[in-house]
């Protein structure tokens, strides 16, 4: 082999080797950074937490019908979550460059709880000047309804969907408000005669399955009931907030 | 890493332990591309529908429009990454760069500069993606993920516009196909991290609802809580009890066992090699198939059933990554594997 030929060729094995590490190191990366990370398990975290104690509950119990004390797997699965979330922590501090810069993040807990407890969203006007009594309110749009389906394609977009649940927390309540408010916007476009806007989340709960056919969805008192001025907007040109009561 | 077709070079430098070599040669093997070719176009089209989507339904306005630009929007959002260098979140900013994004996908998708169109949808993504993460999930990490991947994968090799113009003085004209081969091992990236996301996916599903002491109602609840489902069904569902509650335990157990798919992979991968390992009989059942039916139905009827955005489609991309072009029924028999595969 000539003396260029020979450099080519180290050149050429200089690069497998550091092609082979870059991959090694890429799927150590990705292998790492998909470590469950089950935050909140803590026991203060558990305290504010009833979903995860209920969770947590269940687990106890199917171990202590298998002969596992209570008291010791409270243990096991708290310390299995402490040490997973540290992990977790050391490794994103480490990684987190390489995870922004190449969409490498790796986070999948997906559907990890499938609760029986959810909402219906329901949006009405109101229109003709009434008073914002029952008769007033007009429905036009309701989570699986056919018979109101305003801009449906909207809300039941997959995307808006995940974000409208993600609304639906305690602490999103001025960003649930800001979503009324741009809501209200486009009834008042769609709408002209309408007076008011009002849009509500009606929790629902799944029955046992052989109590379907009698019980339904359980519907509950609504609740982040927003009522919106449609006429302030079309005043604004369509472009302010409303007055959320 | 598979198939054969070009064997790996053993490394004869520095580095001399056995395994380092071994892995080596296997990061230096090529194949046809065509599963890669596969990947990139159903990953190309599943990204740049999903924003034509969402635009067309008027989400983008409302997720990704910021208050002071757009009276379409809800909030407000800080700037950072890619939109803060471009000059902010502006709604402008994000429809330009939404349309840039979607173009390089579909590019991508026809095989034109894969590569960096790969690399311009990606960086595209993340900014996007990044706005308003309220508005995303999983299937957007599944989309990155595969986007870096194809970055590296020199995918437009076959199936690609890149091909045909690539070909066009050869005897006949233009070709689509060509089995020149490329590199292996973005596949086997696509299939760890196919794994990844289906075994850890899995084994995170700790709520009661998926869980036999928890009656295994977890899809029973998906399709009846009108927060992911797509029609109502309720008038069915009840009677439907043990089917869902079945669905839910398989769902889960092939879940959480998907890994074994990865490791029949690089065990007929490492027998088609060096042979069976001392003390392993028998031959090898050939599990990723019967997985992939069972994720083509689970991920069709989820596509069908709810609203879960680009995320059937976009795992159903990755699924060609499992096979090679020599697995296939019609393959052509000059590349099949080697016979030390049973």
């Amino acid at each position: 082999m000539s003396g260029e030929g020979a450099a080519e060729g180290g050149a050429r094995g200089g690069w497998a080797r550091a092609r082979a590490a870059l991959v090694l190191a890429h799927a150590i990366a990705v292998c790492l950074m998909a470590l469950p990370s089950p935050e909140g398990m803590s026991t203060e975290a558990l305290a504010g937490d009833a979903v995860k104690r209920s969770a947590l509950a269940s687990w106890e119990g199917a171990l202590a019908r298998a002969g596992v004390p209570e008291t010791v797997s409270h243990r096991w699965i708290v310390g299995i979550a402490g040490g997973l979330t540290g992990l977790d922590r050391a490794v994103e501090r480490w990684l987190a460059p390489y995870q922004r810069i190449a969409g490498t993040r790796q986070s999948w807990q997906m559907f990890s709880s499938s609760s029986a407890n959810g909402f219906l969203l329901e949006m009405y006007v109101a229109e003709g000047g009434a008073e914002g009594g029952a008769e007033g309110w007009r429905l036009i749009y309701r989570s699986l309804d056919s018979g109101a389906r305003w801009r449906a394609g909207l809300w039941e977009d997959g995307r808006v969907r995940g974000a409208i649940f993600a609304l639906s927390s305690p602490k999103q309540e001025r960003l649930w408000r800001g979503l009324a408010r741009s809501a209200a916007r486009r009834a008042a476009l769609d709408f002209p005669a309408a007076a008011r806007f009002r849009i509500w989340r009606v929790p629902v709960r799944a029955p046992a399955p052989e109590r379907l056919a009698e019980e339904g969805r359980a519907a509950r008192t609504p609740v982040g009931a927003v009522v919106v001025e449609l006429e302030a907007l079309r005043g604004a040109g369509g472009g302010a907030g409303g007055g959320g009561s | 890493m598979s198939g054969g077709i070009v064997s790996g070079r053993g490394s004869g430098g520095i580095v001399s332990g056995r395994l380092w070599r071994i892995w080596e040669g296997a990061i230096s093997e090529r194949e046809p591309g065509t599963a890669l070719a596969l990947v990139r176009i159903g990953v190309g089209l599943a990204v740049a529908g999903d924003l034509a989507v969402f635009a067309g339904s008027g989400g983008m306005a409302l997720m990704w429009g910021d208050t002071r630009d757009t009276a379409e929007g809800f909030r407000t959002f800080t700037e950072g990454g890619l939109l803060g260098w471009l000059g902010g979140a502006g709604w402008g900013t994000v429809q330009g760069l939404s349309l840039v994004t979607g173009l390089a996908a579909l590019l991508m998708a026809a095989g034109l500069w894969p590569g960096a169109m790969a690399f311009v949808a990606l960086q595209g993504c993340i900014a996007l993606y990044g706005i308003n993460p309220m508005a995303g999930g999983g299937h957007d990490r599944v989309a990155t993920n595969a986007l870096w991947l194809l970055c590296w994968a020199q995918s437009g090799q076959t199936l690609s516009a890149g091909c045909r113009w690539r070909t066009r003085h050869a005897p006949g004209g233009g070709r689509w196909r060509d089995d020149t081969p490329i590199p292996a091992w973005p596949r086997w990236l696509m299939i760890l991290q196919l794994c990844l996301i289906y075994t850890m996916t899995g084994v995170q599903k700790l709520s009661p609802e998926w869980t036999p002491w928890g009656g295994l109602r977890a899809v029973y609840n998906m399709l009846l809580v009108p927060i992911w489902a797509r029609w109502d069904l309720a008038p069915w569902l009840g009677q439907a009890g043990p089917l869902l509650m079945a669905a839910t335990a398989i769902s889960l157990l092939w879940e959480v066992s998907f890994g074994a798919v990865g490791l029949w992979l690089v065990r007929r991968w490492w027998r088609e090699r060096h042979g069976a390992a001392p003390g392993v009989q028998g031959g090898l059942r050939d599990l990723r198939t019967g997985y992939a039916a069972v994720g083509a139905l689970f991920h069709l009827t989820l596509w069908g059933l709810t609203s879960l955005g680009p995320f059937s489609p976009l795992m159903l991309a990755l699924y060609p990554a499992l096979f090679r072009p020599q697995d296939w029924p019609q393959a052509d028999q000059g590349m099949k594997a080697p016979r030390t595969m049973s």
